[in-house]
């Protein structure tokens, strides 16, 4: 990327040494599908629970989790190790997502890699118009898990 | 050569849908100048528990999560067989 922003330089405005590149730290938003509008790095922070009553949940002390938004796409990571309490219905699901997915069925849903206890879990995967990663086949004990993904916004 | 850090809660969002999610950044400050900051995302789904939650965006959530929100939001969701 930057060298291709530095052979554009090269080519269109002579030789320009080029080591970031900044984005407001508001989005300003653009219809322009060949414009970058938005970067950002950042944290955030994933519980466990079950989508209808999510119950409490009590973080492991290595939980945590990352992302870097690039224009309208959202890269994840995270960690969570604790055990959820007073959840019922529905299914298991990762929730806090840094950003909504975008509420579209054919692009807001897309597969997240989960792992816990060393084993990845089967069918979980991120949900549209949502924060949650939905993972039916979790253990709702304290476990080891990881897991990384990538989703589209609105 | 005083340092501190500052957190705020600088932006706040709405989704259709009624999810709100906001930012907060954290700002290292030494002797009045802004050395770093960093960012933590969080999202909150209508009618989530708001316990702990910074005071402007429990107002905001409160204003967004009527009923009607709440409902279509869960039923959406059950829609997806979550």
């Amino acid at each position: 990327m930057l060298k291709t922003v530095q052979s554009l330089f090269n080519g269109f405005l002579g030789a320009v040494s080029v080591t970031s590149i900044e984005f407001p730290a508001t989005q300003v938003p653009s219809s322009n599908p060949n414009t970058l509008d938005d970067y950002e790095e950042g944290t955030w922070t994933p519980s466990i629970g079950r989508s209808s009553t999510f119950g409490t949940y009590t973080p492991g002390v290595l939980d945590g989790g990352a992302y870097t938004k690039i224009g309208n796409v959202v890269y994840f990571s995270g960690r969570a190790d604790g055990s959820s309490s007073g959840a019922s219905g529905g299914v298991w699901v990762v929730r806090g997502l840094p950003f909504p997915t975008v509420n579209n069925a054919s692009i807001g849903r897309g597969p997240c890699l989960i792992i816990e206890n060393d084993v990845t879990l089967s069918n979980s995967r991120i949900m549209q118009g949502t924060n949650d990663i939905q993972a039916p086949t979790l253990v709702d004990t304290a476990a080891t898990r990881y897991f990384s993904g990538f989703y589209y916004i609105s | 050569m005083t340092t501190e850090k500052q957190k705020v809660v600088d932006q706040i969002n709405v989704s259709e849908n009624g999810i709100v999610f906001y930012r907060e950044a954290t700002l290292t400050i030494e002797d009045g100048v802004q050395l770093s900051q960093s960012y933590h995302r969080t999202s909150l789904i209508p009618g989530q528990d708001l316990t702990g939650q910074p005071t402007e965006v429990v107002a905001i959530a409160n204003t967004a999560w009527t009923t009607q929100i709440i409902s279509a939001y869960q039923a959406a969701q059950a829609a997806q067989g979550v």
